[in-house]
C-alpha cells in the first residue's frame, strides 16, 4: 500500500494535465501562458523530491535505481543484477519459490521474440521487474511479469544487421543507477537510459581492428564501468571509465603482465599473461580487488594454435579496483599442454578449507581443467587434470555455478574435456563423454556426474537456486532442473532450439520466474 | 508505433496525410498513379498510410524502416523478404519500384533532397530547446533532457525543414510515441498515472514520470480515463514566433546532421 500511497501523493503533474491544469493556478510556474506547460515544469522541479524521497528501490512499481551497495550487498534476493547475478560469479539465486519438489510444475509462462539479431551469447539483468537484454544491434527493457516490451534502442551497426554488428555477439550489458552500460562491436561504450532506452552517451575507447572488439559483459565498480577486449596480444587491455561520462580512470594494458615471477606461476617463466579478455571479470569489495581471466586472442583463437606457446596461455589476474594496479598473477595453465585455453569467469568462493577459512577462486576453462586459487595471494591451492584432447571443449558461454546451500561447484564437461571429471592426476575423463559435474572445492571430490547423451555445444551454462535447484542446458534443445545436491532430473522443457545463454531467475511481486535465450526467443518459466 | 504506444485517440490513418502533405500537397496521397500502384501492390499489406497491417509492419514510422537507405528498399521490392511473407515486386520493372520508394518516402515525410540552408539560428534554437521553450523536459537530444517523449537526436535527420516545422505546430500528426496519460484505477483502489508503454486486451504496463513502470492485469483494472489532451503541447504555433520556431528546427536539422544513432523506440516490434 505504501508504494501505492506514494505513486499518487507525490505525483500530481499528471493529474493536473487529466485535469486540463489551466484552472489550477500554476501561473508563478507558467512559462507560457497556457498551463500544459506549467503542468510539466511542476513536474520537472517535483523529480528532484520524487528521487530523494524513494526507498530501497529496484522493485517494481519503483524507479530503476542499482545503488553500489546493491551489488555489494552479496544477496540478491528478487533481482538480477549482473552479469551473473552478484559480484561473485557463482550464477547463484537466492529466491526460493521453486523447489525441488514444486519444479516438476514449472510453466512456460511468455515469450519474447525479436526480428533482428539472434540473442547469441546474451546475458540479460533483471531489475525490478523489468528485464534488460541486449544482441548485437539491440537493447530491449522487457516487463519481467508479462513479457511486453517496454521500450528498444536501435543502434546501426557499422557493418549493418547482417553484417558486422550481426556478427559479433552482445555478451550483456551492466546497469548502475538509471542507467545501462554496453560495449560495442566498434569498440564503443554505450550509455543508455534505463527508463526509456535514449543513449546518454557514447565514447570510443580503441581502434576497430577487424575481427576484434570487445564482447563481454561490462562490470560495474563503484562508478567505474570495467570491461576488457579481445584484441590481439600486444593490444589488449582491460580499461575503466568513468559511470558517470566514459571518461578513462585507469587502463591496465597486457604487455605490462609479468613474464615469470608469479605465486603459482611453476615452470611457465617464458609465457606472459598478455592475451585476450573474453568474459567478465568479478570483484571482491572487502579486498576492493578485481579478479579478471584472459584467454588466447581472437587471431590466435583458432586450432592452429601450438602447444605450449605463449598465446594459448590463459592467466588469472587479481587487480586493485581504484587504480588498476596488478596485485598478482597467475597461470591458469603453467603446465599446459594444450592447445588454446579459454578460462570462465573467475568465480569467488567463501569456504573453509585447507585448515582455515579463506577466500577462493575457481576457474574453469574450456579445456577442462578446474584449477583453485587463494583470493588473497593468487596461490595455486588445488587444480583438476587437463585433458587436452578436448580442444573443441564448452563453449565459453556455458558458465559454471556454485550454490551455496550443497557447497558444491558445477560445470560442464563434454567430448572428454572433463571439467572438474577427474581428480588430482589420478586419471582423465574418457574421450567423447559428455557430463553434468559437481564438484567439492575443499575435498577436491566429485560428489556427482551425470553423463549426458547430448553430443552437442554446451553454448549454455549453469544456475543454482538457494532451495538446491540446479538449472542447466546440457547441449540439447531444452531447459533443464534437477536436484544440486545429487544430479537427478526433476524438470524439461523442449524449446526446440539449443539454449544461447546460461539461465537467470528474478522475482516479480513475489513470483520467482527462470528465464533463458535460444535463437531470437527469451523464454521464461514460473509456477502456475 | 505511435497508435501502439500512447496516442490512444488518434484516428487511425490521419497522420501521415498531414504529414506528406506539407512538403508538396499535390502529391497527396491517392491523387496521382503511384499512389494507385502503391494502393494496389502495398496498402493490401502495409495499409494505405503503410502504417501497418495485420500481415506487414509499419514502413511509415518505424524508425529502422525510415533508415533504410534506398538502395535496400529497392533491392527489397526487388527481391521481397519472403522469410517474413514479403513478396518480390520485380515483375513491377525498375521505373515503377523507383516510383514507390519516392512515394514511401513521401509517407515517412522526408524530403528527397537533403536539407543544406538552415532557416535559423541553431544557437538560439538549442537555448530555447533547453530553457523557454521547455522541450528538453520530455524530450532528450544528445543526452540531455527528458524521457517521457521521443529521443529527438536524429529526429530531424532526412527531414526537411517544413516536416520537422509540422511535427512541432502539428503534433498529433509527428511519428513518434508521445501520448495521452492516462490513470488507472484498480480493484483495490489504487490510482497509477502515466503514459502506456504496452497494452493488449490482457495487459497494460504505464511510465509514470518518475521513470517506474507499472505492469497491470486487465482483470485488476476497473477504469482507465486517457487525458484528451497529449503531454505534447499543441500551441506552439501560438505560443512562440516565425523565428522562434525557425530557431528550433534549425537547431534539429543541425543536430540530426551529426548524429549516429537510431532512436529509440517505444511499443511493439511489429
Amino acid at each position: 500500500m505504501n508504494k501505492r500511497a506514494r505513486i499518487s501523493a507525490h505525483r500530481p503533474a499528471l493529474a493536473l494535465l487529466l485535469m486540463k491544469g489551466r484552472r489550477h493556478g500554476l501561473a508563478a510556474l507558467s512559462i507560457f501562458r497556457t498551463g500544459r506547460c506549467s503542468a510539466l515544469a511542476a513536474l520537472l522541479l517535483l523529480l528532484p523530491f520524487t528521487v530523494r524521497s524513494q526507498s530501497a528501490g529496484n522493485r517494481p512499481g519503483l524507479p530503476i535505481a542499482v545503488r553500489a551497495q546493491d551489488l555489494e550487498a552479496g544477496k540478491l534476493e528478487s533481482n538480477w543484477l549482473t552479469y551473473y547475478g552478484d559480484y561473485s560469479g557463482r550464477r547463484y539465486s537466492s529466491l526460493a519459490e521453486i523447489t525441488p519438489a514444486n519444479v516438476a510444475r514449472l510453466r512456460l509462462q511468455w515469450v519474447f521474440h525479436v526480428r533482428s539479431a539472434t540473442f547469441a551469447g546474451a546475458a540479460p539483468v533483471a531489475v525490478g521487474g523489468i528485464v534488460y537484454i541486449a544482441t548485437s544491434s539491440d537493447v530491449y527493457a522487457v516487463d519481467g511479469r508479462s513479457g511486453a516490451m517496454l521500450w528498444r534502442h536501435t543502434r546501426q551497426g557499422s557493418g549493418g544487421a547482417e553484417g558486422g554488428a550481426a556478427a559479433r555477439p552482445n555478451r550483456g550489458i551492466a546497469i548502475f543507477g538509471s542507467r545501462l552500460y554496453l560495449t560495442t562491436e566498434d569498440a564503443h561504450l554505450l550509455c543508455l537510459d534505463a527508463r526509456s532506452g535514449n543513449q546518454l552517451w557514447e565514447v570510443a575507447f580503441g581502434e576497430r581492428k577487424d575481427g576484434s572488439g570487445p564482447s563481454s559483459s561490462p562490470l560495474i565498480v563503484r562508478n567505474k564501468v570495467i570491461f576488457g577486449v579481445t584484441v590481439s596480444d600486444s593490444d589488449a587491455f582491460i580499461a575503466a571509465l568513468s559511470a558517470d561520462d566514459g571518461k578513462q580512470i585507469w587502463r591496465f594494458e597486457m604487455d605490462s603482465a609479468p613474464n615469470g615471477a608469479t605465486p603459482s606461476n611453476e615452470g611457465a617463466g617464458q609465457a606472459h599473461c598478455g592475451s585476450a579478455v573474453w568474459m567478465p571479470g568479478t570483484y571482491d569489495s572487502v579486498r576492493n580487488t578485481i579478479y579478471w581471466t584472459t584467454g588466447p586472442s581472437d587471431s590466435t583463437h583458432a586450432s592452429s594454435v601450438q602447444p605450449g606457446g605463449d598465446a594459448a596461455s590463459g592467466c588469472l589476474l587479481a587487480l586493485d579496483a581504484e587504480d588498476g594496479k596488478l596485485k598478482w598473477a597467475a597461470h591458469i595453465a603453467p603446465r599446459s599442454q594444450c592447445a588454446a585455453i579459454v578460462p570462465q569467469v573467475p568465480v569467488l568462493v567463501n569456504t573453509t578449507g585447507h585448515g582455515a577459512p579463506r577466500g577462493m577462486i575457481a576457474v574453469a576453462d574450456r579445456n577442462g581443467l578446474l584449477s583453485v586459487y587463494d583470493r588473497e595471494s593468487g596461490k595455486l591451492l588445488s587444480d583438476s587434470a587437463v585433458n587436452c584432447s578436448g580442444a573443441a571443449g564448452p563453449a565459453i558461454s556455458a558458465a559454471p555455478s556454485y550454490s551455496e546451500p550443497t557447497r558444491l561447484f558445477y560445470g560442464l564437461s563434454s567430448q572428454g574435456a572433463g571439467l572438474a571429471a577427474t581428480n588430482g592426476k589420478n586419471g582423465s575423463s574418457p574421450a567423447g563423454e559428455n557430463a553434468i559435474v559437481a564438484y567439492n572445492l575443499v575435498s577436491k571430490k566429485i560428489a556427482w556426474k551425470v553423463p549426458s547423451t547430448v553430443a552437442g555445444d554446451f553454448s549454455s551454462g549453469l544456475l543454482t537456486t538457494s532451495t538446491g535447484l540446479l538449472f542447466l542446458s546440457d547441449g540439447s534443445q531444452s531447459l533443464k532442473a534437477a536436484d544440486a545436491a545429487t544430479g537427478k532430473p526433476l524438470w524439461s522443457f523442449t524449446i526446440g532450439q539449443t539454449p544461447a545463454s546460461p539461465p537467470i531467475s528474478y522475482a516479480v511481486d513475489g513470483k520467482q520466474f527462470v528465464i533463458v535465450t535460444a535463437g531470437k526467443d527469451l523464454f521464461a518459466f514460473a509456477l502456475p | 508505433m505511435l497508435l501502439v504506444t500512447g496516442a490512444l485517440a488518434q484516428a487511425p490513418g490521419k497522420a501521415a496525410g498531414a504529414l506528406a502533405q506539407a512538403p508538396e500537397k499535390k502529391d497527396q496521397p491517392g491523387a496521382t498513379p503511384v499512389a494507385a500502384l502503391f494502393a494496389s501492390n502495398c496498402a493490401v499489406c502495409h495499409g494505405s498510410d503503410g502504417r501497418g497491417g495485420e500481415r506487414a509492419p509499419n514502413i511509415a514510422t518505424d524508425p529502422e524502416m525510415v533508415a533504410l537507405s534506398d538502395a535496400r528498399l529497392t533491392e527489397i521490392l526487388n527481391k521481397g523478404v519472403l522469410a517474413s511473407g514479403m513478396p518480390l515486386f520485380s515483375f513491377l520493372g525498375d521505373e515503377k519500384i523507383r516510383e514507390l520508394v519516392d512515394y514511401l518516402r513521401l509517407l515517412q515525410g522526408i524530403s528527397g533532397s537533403a536539407q543544406t540552408q538552415l532557416p535559423g539560428d541553431p544557437v538560439a534554437g538549442e537555448q530555447m530547446f533547453f530553457g523557454s521553450a521547455s522541450c528538453s523536459n520530455c524530450h532528450m537530444v544528445n543526452g540531455r533532457g527528458g524521457f517521457l517523449g521521443d529521443d529527438l537526436t536524429a529526429f530531424a535527420k532526412g527531414r526537411s525543414a517544413d516536416i520537422v516545422r509540422a511535427a512541432i505546430v502539428h503534433p498529433e500528426d509527428a511519428p513518434g510515441r508521445a501520448g495521452h496519460p492516462v490513470e488507472v484505477e484498480t480493484r483495490d483502489g489504487a490510482t497509477y498515472k502515466g503514459l502506456v508503454r504496452s497494452r493488449d486486451n490482457f495487459d497494460i504496463v504505464l511510465q509514470s514520470e518518475d521513470g517506474a513502470f507499472h505492469s497491470l492485469l486487465r482483470d485488476r483494472i476497473v477504469h482507465i480515463t486517457t487525458s484528451s489532451q497529449p503531454l505534447m503541447p499543441q500551441d506552439y504555433a501560438e505560443k512562440l514566433s516565425t523565428k522562434q520556431i525557425d530557431d528550433l528546427i534549425s537547431f534539429l536539422l543541425r543536430n540530426a546532421g551529426s548524429a549516429k544513432s537510431a532512436p529509440a523506440s517505444g511499443g511493439d516490434e511489429d
